[in-house]
């Protein structure tokens, strides 16, 4: 049983119940009034043992009282400071009736079954109430998609009886048990602790694989039976008495196709839970103090390397750099963003001779930083040519055409060496030549020779 | 839906380069940005072969896949799959990413220092993942909780002043006279330019409540952050020790990793 659940939602739902605002407030804020005295768990752990307590005495004895005494004796060291007569106000005050006024309903029937627990008129045997007995059943629902299969008959029954409207009330109960826990797995993946869930998955990780094998074998014979033509005579008639319904004809495939995507995902993540739980590999990390990392970049602490490598890991690139991705060497040129920067002039065709008075012109206007890279590096990446508005590449169909290009020193002033476009590629160790696929970042000149 | 032919996968490549989410279906009252959507169920339903050449491609280029889908991610509309293109830590920064562009977008006049800018966006960026995850004592790892972190311009101005503040009253320790010494209104101006930066590379995305508007995290930002973490930040195992020491140790190392391969 998972009380949790049940917890959450009733005691946040008895928060509005006995809301003290007055209708009409302006204030939206909650205030900071706690009416919690007790806010260690232990009074409601205690109740909901004792409702466990007689759920399995009920088992054994159906509608039978039972005496509290061994309950109290078997309560573990926690409960060290609690007394019988904790255990009897308890009692009295599950058994009480309260006055609970619902909205439209009939308050004098709702009084008398707000009590959790029944006792003899006199002494402390009890047992629980119909209240409590549908309190149980809800603290089982955690544990629902274990038993989803079942619901995946009711689907099936639903369809074969031609009850549309349950065949979907069903099919989303089944995927908001199936979100509900895959979504409870991936925060058992993000986040530590809820060790009793965690082994719960683990201990029951292959129940829960064996329950969605039968779902999806379940499903897929209603996929038939919804493809059947007789199924689709029965819906006719539904929607011809339920025009509103019309959109069922698609709906009924919708909702199945949702139940069997939900189940995939879900046993992706079961699989990642287990693996990581197995092979003992607990990703989790927690909290990071990163007001530490401010306070230390504002002590000048971090060296400003290691601040523009991390902006590096993390990709803090521009989207406008698309120029200088190497996904355009293959990708259409209209798209490259218009550069009419500087005046330079544009590549529109493919001619060598133009590709070589563009680039001479580069180089002659770099080459100081050119002939500075080669001595040092031994080579001048075009990269930078390329993706410095320079319009150097615009157009340019091939790059492998301007490979081998030579530039004199006799035709470039300044520049002492004779230099060639050669591609730096590793590729160009392993792949056939022509199988070679050139990128912009892969074109270099160096000095001829070397 | 076309053919995955070459220039489609480079179309695939190229949309996640520029936008780093990919989506098949959009929340309600969204739209699809340019071919997103036939692109994103290209991929989707791309064959083994298609996939394999993609992922390799960008491999190459330091960068990977992570599918998010519906079914196992809260928050994504039913049925959809986001694909999001993050920095592979273990594959070498490609060599066209650099953050000259970053300079250019977050400075604040055109011959501000690329030390003054880079100072100041590390600290706000720094300053913003406090509000996100610190004060929320939400751990790294916890990607499915983006949908509830939000900011406001506000709140994160405020936060960088408190800091400010924080070390300046401090004087047993030395300070960063480029933090100190801004004045008026240019934080608000640095936080205004940051956020709209965060947002350009999808890391964040506005949010508007009547009047109001936040930056939301995206599942992007969180699911690179978390990814990425111990070879960024490096939390690595050193839980009790201090963040910056991890930082510089982890940082330099990569340091002289490059040099080494360099050297090769």
């Amino acid at each position: 049983m998972d009380w949790t659940n049940l917890l959450k939602s009733t005691i946040r739902l008895a928060d509005t119940y006995d809301l003290a605002r007055t209708p009409g407030g302006e204030s939206v804020q909650v205030g900071t009034e706690d009416r919690r005295k007790n806010s260690n768990g232990l009074w409601f752990s205690l109740a909901t043992q004792l409702l466990e307590y007689l759920h399995v005495k009920d088992l054994t004895q159906p509608m039978a009282y039972h005496s509290i005494e061994p309950f109290f004796e078997n309560l573990d060291s926690s409960f060290a400071a609690f007394k019988i007569e904790d255990v009897k106000y308890l009692v009295n005050l599950l058994a009480k009736e309260f006055e609970l006024k619902f909205h439209n309903q009939d308050v004098s029937i709702l009084k008398n079954s707000t009590p959790l627990i029944e006792k003899k008129q006199n002494g402390f045997r009890c047992k629980l109430s119909p209240t409590g007995i549908s309190s149980v059943s809800l603290s089982y629902t955690a544990e629902e998609l274990l038993y989803g299969d079942q619901i995946a008959l009711q689907i099936k029954k639903a369809l074969t009886l031609g009850d549309f409207d349950n065949f979907v009330q069903y099919a989303d109960k089944l995927i908001n048990s199936i979100m509900h826990q895959s979504h409870e797995l991936m925060n058992l993946l993000e986040i530590s602790g809820r060790k009793e869930l965690r082994e719960h998955y683990k201990r029951k990780g292959d129940a829960y694989m064996d329950t969605l094998e039968k779902i999806l074998s379940i499903t897929g014979d209603i996929g038939t039976q919804l493809r059947d033509p007789k199924t689709g005579d029965h819906l006719d008639e539904f929607i011809a008495s339920n025009p509103d319904k019309a959109h069922y004809h698609q709906f009924l495939f919708i909702k199945l196709e949702q139940v069997h995507t939900n189940l995939l995902g879900f046993r992706k993540n079961l699989s990642k839970f287990l693996k990581m739980f197995y092979l003992l590999q607990e990703n989790v990390l927690p909290t990071v103090d990163f007001h530490q990392l401010s306070l230390s970049i504002a002590r000048d602490e971090i060296p400003e390397t290691s601040q523009e490598n991390l902006m590096s890991l993390y990709g803090f690139w521009f989207p406008s750099n698309l120029i200088a991705s190497p996904a355009h060497d293959i990708w259409e040129k209209s798209s490259i963003p218009h550069k009419t920067e500087h005046g330079r002039p544009m590549f529109n065709e493919g001619k060598g001779t133009l590709i070589k008075s563009r680039l001479q012109q580069y180089v002659e206007e770099n080459v100081d930083t050119i002939m500075g890279s080669i001595e040092e590096d031994g080579y001048f990446s075009l990269h930078k040519a390329f993706t410095d508005e320079s319009g150097l590449i615009e157009n340019l169909e091939d790059l492998t055409s301007i490979v081998g290009l030579c530039l004199t020193s006799s035709e470039i002033k300044k520049m002492q060496k004779d230099l060639v476009v050669c591609v730096q590629n590793s590729t160009t160790k392993t792949s056939e030549i022509e199988n070679l696929s050139v990128r912009y970042h892969d074109l270099i000149l160096t000095p001829m020779g070397q | 839906m076309f053919e995955n032919t070459v220039r489609e996968q480079s179309r695939i490549i190229n949309y996640l380069l520029s936008y780093r989410i990919l989506r098949t279906h959009v929340p309600k009252g969204e739209r699809f940005k340019d071919e997103e959507k036939n692109l994103a169920r290209a991929l989707w339903h791309a064959s083994p072969d298609t996939r394999y050449f993609i992922d390799e491609f960008l491999a190459e280029t330091g960068f990977r896949i992570v599918n998010a889908e519906a079914s196992q991610t809260p928050g994504l509309p039913p049925g959809s799959v986001y694909f999001l293109l993050i920095r592979d830590p273990e594959e070498n920064v490609p060599a066209w990413l650099d953050i000259r562009h970053l300079y250019k977008y977050v400075s604040l006049k055109d011959n501000e220092s690329k030390l003054v800018t880079r100072v100041w966006f590390f600290f706000i960026w720094s300053n913003m993942l406090t509000l996100l995850y610190t004060h929320r004592s939400r751990p790294i790892t916890n990607i499915s909780g983006y949908g509830a972190a939000n900011i406001s311009k506000e709140t994160l101005i405020n936060q960088v002043k408190t800091t400010i503040e924080e070390v300046r009253q401090d004087s047993f320790k030395e300070t960063s006279n480029i933090l100190m010494q801004e004045e008026g209104n240019t934080i608000a101006r640095r936080v205004g330019r940051f956020l709209d930066f965060m947002c350009s590379i999808s890391y964040l995305e506005e949010e508007k409540d009547g009047d109001e508007i936040y930056y939301g995290q995206t599942l992007l930002m969180a699911t690179e952050l978390s990814e990425n973490y111990e070879s960024g930040l490096g939390y690595r195992d050193n839980l009790g020790s201090d963040v910056r020491e991890n930082v510089q140790s982890n940082l330099f190392a990569a340091e002289i990793q490059e040099d080494l391969e360099g050297q090769e």
